[in-house]
């Protein structure tokens, strides 16, 4: 199976903590992989330095054979055009109508005709299902439509890898359903790798070939879906079960509490 | 007591680390705007971006035209009262008009147009820019392979850079005429006398000095403006207090810059 | 990205195209193509057999073609697509708009 991303040993500080501890492992080509944690588990922190966004103290980020974690920011930008990303809050430009926005890309970085561009944004826009929404601005639509125009625009340059970043974030669980179903179709369709990043249990399942769980900036958990249903790590049985009681507690132990309050006596 | 001084000088350091900081990160916006601004352009990299440029122009002129047109006027119309009051102690009211057309080139014209601009265009930049960096936007561009610095800041810089000197030219103008309309009509100096006083008393150096004022106010709000606009952090609330700081930021910088500006021409030149 | 094209019948030009169809060489292809739109051509049918992959914008330029010639009354005919080429068009669902044949013969009795 071929590799199209892998991570080796990255680790990222802030200030003194590492948010990032070592994290390895790979993403074959055309999975949909999700990596998915709690809140502060570092996902973020990872996908933002996978596409560059930031730079990891050590390790490195091959994507298609190059590495992101230390390529000058011109051949970053070179990486750039092989993978599309969608944000978490779509990331549109609200001064350019929805047409505008999915040409972006396409006007940046190709030498194509104006009439061109125009077809392959109607293509990108009827493959997201909004045909005919060209002329809107982006505040005229609904947040699903919005993501559904981020995905068209981060398809726009036929890209090999997408990343989502908490697609169904800030939408009811029909149009987070329907945005997954979308994930899934497309990446089928278009033969794309797709990574997601999320921490909502029944769209990871949902969508994903294969898991990756971080905890406190570490893999503690990787396999098929199945693999991860069946763990028998602790934290991950409490994670995907959404349990309070485990071995992350919200409630510091009693000690802790006192210590917090009097100071070491 | 020795904590007391301790934090003192604590603090007084981090506020230095932190300056030292902000300026190392406005050197870094500057590095960029002249390599995507200058450099890029010209050895064929990446151009500047024309549709956004007369974008931004279009924008700058339109918000701001109006309210230059307003206060201009207004200004120099008080300047005529207030100079006529002077001067008719030693009957030289005849030279309201020269010190009209004099203070608006030289001073009033620059610094209350660059004023206007800060308020209306500085403030529209940074909220924008801050809104685009807490949305994503900024990121998103990065993510595209399209160098913000290059799509967002280029074109707005080179706008104000450009639309400032023009709409001080046009202040300079309104202002004199609003001398003139008191001249003439309330203090009763004669119409052709006033403009020939006005027009004697102006040398190209006032002219020149004015634009070249304007020309260092454009910069100091570009640049104040797009780097808070782009330093912004967190939510709407960070927008808003940006905007405030990068507005109070330039207006302060305007008036001392104008200090120095003047007095380098008074002395130098 | 080479390009050959010839008359096969009387108002019949038959395009070859031969490598990959993607944002570098479609607009080569593209101007090719717009000289026979220019010049009215009637009918044309576009050998793809030679051409393994064909992203959005050689898709576009085939759209363009099209929108063209419907405007003079001509006809296009595409035959020959690889499995991943005719994929392309199945997901845009152009598949249904195109003409599509599978060899040069059912190409040109679906034109004459």
């Amino acid at each position: 199976m071929k590799q199209v991303i892998q991570i080796q040993n990255v680790i990222k500080r802030f200030g003194d903590r590492a948010v990032l501890n070592g994290i390895n492992f790979n993403i074959h080509e055309g999975e949909t992989l999700v990596i998915m944690g709690g809140s502060g588990c570092g996902k973020s922190t990872l996908l933002r330095n996978i596409i560059g966004l930031m730079r990891p103290e050590e390790g490195r980020i091959m994507i298609f054979g190059k590495d992101m974690a230390s390529a000058p920011d011109e051949e970053r930008n070179q990486i750039r055009k092989s993978f599309g990303m969608l944000f978490q809050g779509s990331a549109l430009f609200n001064s350019l109508t929805v047409g505008e926005n999915v040409a972006l890309p396409l006007k940046e970085h190709t030498q194509l005709d104006e009439q061109i561009i125009k077809i392959i944004v109607k293509v990108k826009l009827e493959l997201v299902g909004l045909t005919g929404f060209e002329g809107l601005k982006p505040y005229e639509i609904s947040g699903g439509m919005k993501k559904r125009v981020a995905l068209a625009r981060a398809i726009a340059l036929d890209p090999k890898i997408v990343f989502y970043d908490e697609p169904g974030a800030g939408l009811d669980p029909i149009t987070a359903s329907v945005i997954d179903h979308l994930i899934m179709d497309l990446s089928k369709k278009l033969k794309m790798t797709s990574v997601v990043v999320t921490h909502e249990m029944k769209s990871a399942f949902r969508i994903a070939d294969r898991m990756v769980m971080l905890h406190q900036g570490r893999v503690i958990a990787e396999g098929t879906a199945e693999d991860i249903r069946n763990s028998t790590n602790p934290y991950v049985h409490q994670f995907i079960h959404g349990e309070m009681d485990g071995p992350d507690h919200f409630q510091k132990t009693r000690d802790d509490y006192l210590k917090g309050i009097f100071g070491n006596v | 007591m020795l904590t007391k001084i301790n934090s003192f000088f604590g603090s007084l350091g981090k506020t230095f680390r932190d300056c030292m900081g902000e300026l190392s990160r406005i050197r870094k916006l500057m590095e960029e705007f002249f390599y995507w601004g200058i450099i890029a352009p010209f050895t064929g990299k990446r151009g500047i971006g024309r549709e956004n440029f007369a974008r931004q122009l279009t924008f700058m002129g339109n918000e701001s035209l109006f309210i230059v047109f307003l206060v201009s006027t207004s200004i120099g119309a008080v300047l005529a009262l207030q100079a006529a009051y002077q001067l008719k102690q030693f009957g030289a009211l005849l030279y309201t008009g020269a010190l009209v057309s004099v203070s608006m080139a030289r001073e009033l014209g620059p610094v209350v147009t660059a004023i206007v601009i800060a308020g209306r265009v500085g403030a529209a930049i940074t909220a924008e820019l801050g809104t685009m960096k807490v949305q994503e936007e900024v990121d998103a561009l990065t993510t595209m392979g399209i160098p913000p610095i290059s799509f967002l800041i280029v074109p707005r810089m080179l706008a104000i850079i450009v639309m400032l000197p023009v709409l001080t030219c046009l202040s300079f103008a309104v202002g004199i005429f609003g001398g003139f309309l008191v001249g003439s009509l309330c203090l009763g100096i004669d119409a052709n006398l006033y403009m020939k006083a006005s027009f004697d008393a102006l040398v190209a150096k006032d002219i020149l000095t004015g634009l070249a004022k304007s020309f260092v106010f454009a910069a100091l709000i570009g640049v104040i403006a797009t780097h808070t606009g782009l330093s912004v952090k967190g939510g709407a609330d960070g927008v808003g207090k940006a905007t405030t700081q990068s507005v109070v930021a330039s207006i302060i910088s305007v008036i001392v810059a104008d200090g120095f500006c003047t007095a380098i021409f008074f002395y130098v030149f | 990205m080479k390009v050959q094209i010839r008359e096969v019948q009387t108002e019949v030009k038959a395009a070859l195209f031969e490598g990959d169809l993607d944002f570098h060489s479609s607009p080569e292809v593209r101007s090719e193509l717009s000289k026979l739109a220019d010049s009215q051509t009637k009918k044309i049918i576009i050998d793809l057999k030679k051409v393994s992959y064909i992203d959005s914008s050689g898709l576009a330029t085939f759209v363009e073609l099209f929108q063209r010639m419907k405007r003079y009354g001509g006809e296009l005919v595409l035959f020959n697509l690889t499995q991943g080429v005719r994929s392309v068009f199945e997901i845009a669902k152009l598949d249904s708009v195109f003409r599509l044949a599978g060899s040069e013969q059912e190409a040109l009795s679906l034109v004459s």
